[in-house]
């Protein structure tokens, strides 16, 4: 069932209504189960037996890791758990992709096997369900969670719709503490999710599915274009990946805060970001907590010299694009990211003076730079993310790195005057923020949350606000939606 | 947070989506639907229909009516008027029509079968080309042949369930899939550059005939992937191609059962080709289209090599002068075919 369908707008104000009817908590939280059964039912079919396996493994596990005192039993409910959860995970995302290089292999070596020809078909939100069960197995054996007592809030932790097929992973610990609280559809928790709600649908629906077939038409046959097709292609992959995504996380988020849930955000501006590392911050941000917290951590982190942080660095990255899909394009982006992280964590501590030369330039112009910079490197990451063909992806780097575009001198000089033009301009706009309070006041706004700031206005303006986005949506939302991006991890 | 809280959030939204869907219905009234009036030629057509049905009682018993039926190669290469002197002149008065329509198939054509009968053609000319076969029905055609359609539950049975999804469509759900139309209906209004003047011109459409340099003649040709090498020479091992076959194949059977049935005389035509696409057309292709349009059962005319390059602007579509040329050879097919449609009636007269 699509977000962004009108048997999901059905199905979610029946359920609101139905949550409203109903006064005790446990009949809501039992409604809630059942609806994200049903939802995953329609969404994935007979992958919903997988979901309770899962479920009932991690919460077994769980309650067996705390009931004992034995710290080996402990390891060996952890272990079972992991394997029991990892297993499913990777026999459905990374069967055909071993078979594939397996098969290819032995025919390499003159071995001449036959190709069982079974495709796997992937469960929807698999990755985000397994990693969330994981969160709580985990937590139980480090000390920070206690076990849920009741097997169906803990059903419905994994289970609740809203982020069940592409996340955010939210912890065990953020989520079951909501559950001993009456959820209520309160007036202000419905007014933010119908405004991010709307906001999310805009920026799935109007921008991703609109851009996203301009960016396929380059990337289909990109041989047959120059460098300022391929830049613009992966600009606008770029931009339809974060609204599809984040769109899509808006739309979860929304809908969860409606029926009273509280889930983590998961985006924070990841194209205003300043390094690779700050970029880990704001993109897909449950997600990198999750590989810091259970693995890069656990792996030593940066506690065990210098090396084996650059290893752990590497490792985790690698297995960040592992998770994204069974193919080598994701996890050369993962080793790529990577690499960049620890070129990152080595310029720091080679070139402090970096620091000093680039704030002598001024506050707002260092951040430029710095993004400017490090999105140049984000967005060269997506060349490798979208482009899976080998020969495709080192002539869209050639073309993105090397322009082949003859600039005259003309063009040059008008470069860059108006590169200095914007540094000088913005070390004014600086003193002048400083000294102006409405151009401070404007930055600040800018700086916060602005679908907190659209939900806490006054109705005459949220009824603007709405009428708008609505509009946008009826009048520029193509006729038939591609599927979210994310489902297909 | 109290409830009344609650209800004003809920009728705040439901005032904005009221308000948004009334401006949008204005867009549909003011840009749309004129943008789809002035530049889908797959309305017109319904249009003449409906014209031709009324005006049927005026139709003299001495002239025949024609139908030329097929794409846009039909739409730039018959020229109507042309024939109908010609056609003057071999003593055989006809009113002939040119219905040629952008990316036309056999298929696309069963939405408009109760309408061409209700007409009372005394001919219809189904020109064809191995895209016919080969190019499936863009949802854009089907969605445009919603409203004229009159398509029963016989004819329901060619398409498959998303094709009728379309066709059976619910007028909320086509009132708001109006929006795809929005962007070209805005470019239109900003733009008008008159190559939409052929709408309503069911004689000698015509058309924009532009011209094709050698070197994009040969880029098309070199790239597998263009939409005219899908179309024209496509991968027959695809089991798409063989599934959009087969459709297209029972479509037109069907077509030309239920034309005769209906008193209705059917000759099919297949299209000139510029020699240089004629020539990287497949002899499994040929073959394969050749012989069923042969066994089929009506007269079958084959003018796919009958022209040099010179008559053609592009790749598959004829210009003025391979017009002008094909138009006068056609109307010899057309009079030797009433010739024998009157020698005919004349033998059943006698009996």
């Amino acid at each position: 069932m699509k977000f962004n369908s009108v048997e999901f707008l059905i199905f979610f104000i029946f359920l609101i209504l139905a949550m409203s009817a109903l006064r005790r908590r446990e009949y809501k939280h039992s409604l809630l189960l059942c609806a994200s059964y049903y939802f995953y039912w329609v969404s994935s079919s007979y992958c919903v037996a997988i979901l309770l396996f899962t479920t009932l493994i991690t919460f077994y596990c769980g309650a067996e890791i705390d009931r004992n005192s034995n710290q080996t039993a402990k390891k060996m409910f952890l272990v079972l758990s992991l394997i029991g959860t990892l297993s499913i995970l990777g026999f459905f995302k990374y069967f055909n992709f071993t078979a594939d290089i397996l098969f290819r292999s032995a025919d390499l070596l003159g071995f001449n096997l036959k190709d069982p020809d079974l495709y796997i078909i992937l469960p929807v939100g698999i990755s985000f369900y397994t990693f969330q069960a994981l969160t709580y197995v985990i937590d139980i054996y480090r000390g920070k969670l206690k076990p849920s007592e009741s097997f169906y809030e803990y059903a419905l932790y994994i289970s609740f719709f809203p982020q069940l097929v592409a996340g955010p992973i939210v912890r065990a610990k953020q989520f079951l503490p909501q559950l001993k609280v009456n959820p209520l559809t309160t007036g202000v928790n419905l007014k933010f999710g119908i405004t991010l709600i709307i906001w999310g649908m805009v920026k799935k629906v109007v921008i991703a599915d609109n851009i996203g077939p301009l960016a396929d038409r380059v990337f289909s046959s990109p041989l047959d274009y120059s460098s300022p097709y391929i830049i613009a292609a992966v600009l606008l992959f770029g931009i339809q990946i974060y609204c599809d995504f984040s769109g899509y996380c808006d739309i979860a988020i929304g809908s969860a805060k409606i029926l009273g849930f509280t889930l983590p955000q998961n985006f924070d501006k990841p194209y205003l970001a300043q390094s690779p590392k700050d970029f880990w911050k704001k993109w897909n941000i449950t997600l990198s907590e999750f590989m810091r917290d259970y693995l890069y951590i656990p792996l030593g982190g940066n506690r065990k010299g210098e090396f084996r942080t650059y290893l752990n660095l590497m490792i985790t990255m690698l297995l960040c694009g592992l998770w994204h899909g069974a193919a080598w394009n994701f996890i050369i982006w993962g080793g790529y990211h990577g690499i960049l992280l620890m070129i990152q964590r080595a310029a720091v501590k080679i070139w402090p003076a970096e620091k000093k030369a680039l704030s002598l330039l001024g506050t707002y112009n260092e951040k430029l730079i710095k993004i400017l910079i490090t999105q140049y490197f984000i967005f060269l990451g997506w060349l490798i993310f979208k482009v899976d063909n080998y020969s495709d992806l080192i002539y869209c780097i050639n073309k993105y790195i090397f322009i082949d575009y003859n600039f005259s001198l003309n063009q040059i000089i008008f470069l860059i005057i108006a590169g200095v033009f914007i540094l000088w301009t913005n070390m004014i706009f600086e003193k002048a923020a400083v000294r102006w309070k409405p151009i401070s006041k404007t930055l600040k706004l800018l700086d916060k949350d602005l679908v907190s700031g659209f939900s806490a206005l006054g109705f005459n303006y949220w009824f603007l606000y709405l009428l708008t986005l609505m509009y946008f949506l009826l009048l520029l939302s193509p006729v038939s939606s591609p599927e979210f991006i994310y489902f297909k991890f | 947070m109290s409830d009344f809280k609650i209800s004003k959030i809920i009728l705040v939204t439901l005032c904005a989506f009221l308000i948004s869907t009334f401006l949008f219905s204005l867009v549909v009234d003011s840009c749309i639907d004129p943008y789809l009036k002035d530049t889908k030629r797959e309305l017109a057509v319904f249009n003449f229909y409906e014209e031709q049905k009324n005006n049927n009682l005026s139709k003299s018993p001495n002239s025949k009516c024609i139908y030329f039926i097929g794409c846009s190669q039909t739409r730039q290469g018959v020229d109507a008027y042309s024939m109908e002197e010609c056609l003057k002149e071999a003593n055989c008065s006809s009113q002939v029509y040119n219905l040629g329509v952008d990316a036309d198939t056999p298929l696309k054509r069963i939405t408009e079968i109760n309408n061409i009968i209700e007409t009372k053609p005394d001919l219809v000319v189904l020109c064809l080309s191995y895209r016919s076969f080969f190019a499936p029905i863009p949802e854009d055609k089907l969605y445009l042949a919603h409203d004229g359609t009159k398509i029963d539950e016989e004819d329901c049975k060619l398409f498959n369930e998303e094709q009728l999804k379309i066709l059976r469509q619910n007028e909320a759900g086509r009132f708001f899939d109006k929006r795809r139309y929005f962007v070209s209906s805005v470019k239109f209004i900003l733009k008008d550059d008159g190559r939409y003047y052929f709408i309503n011109n069911f004689k000698n459409p015509g058309g924009l005939y532009g011209s094709t340099s050698e070197e994009e003649i040969q880029k098309i040709l070199n790239n597998p992937e263009s939409e005219i090498m899908r179309e024209f020479v496509p991968n027959r091992r695809a089991p798409e191609n063989q599934i959009i076959f087969e459709q297209q194949e029972k479509a037109l059977k069907y077509t030309i059962e239920k034309l005769e049935e209906n008193g209705v005389n059917v000759v099919i035509v297949n299209m000139p080709l510029n020699p240089k696409l004629s020539e990287r057309i497949s002899e499994s292709t040929r073959k394969d289209v050749s012989s069923f349009l042969s066994s089929i059962g009506v007269p079958y005319y084959d003018f796919e090599t009958n022209y040099p390059q010179e008559y053609f602007w592009d790749l598959n579509h004829m210009n003025i002068d391979g017009r002008s040329v094909f138009s006068n050879d056609a109307a010899k097919i057309l009079s030797s075919e009433i010739e024998n449609d009157l020698n005919e009636d004349r033998e059943e007269g006698k009996k």
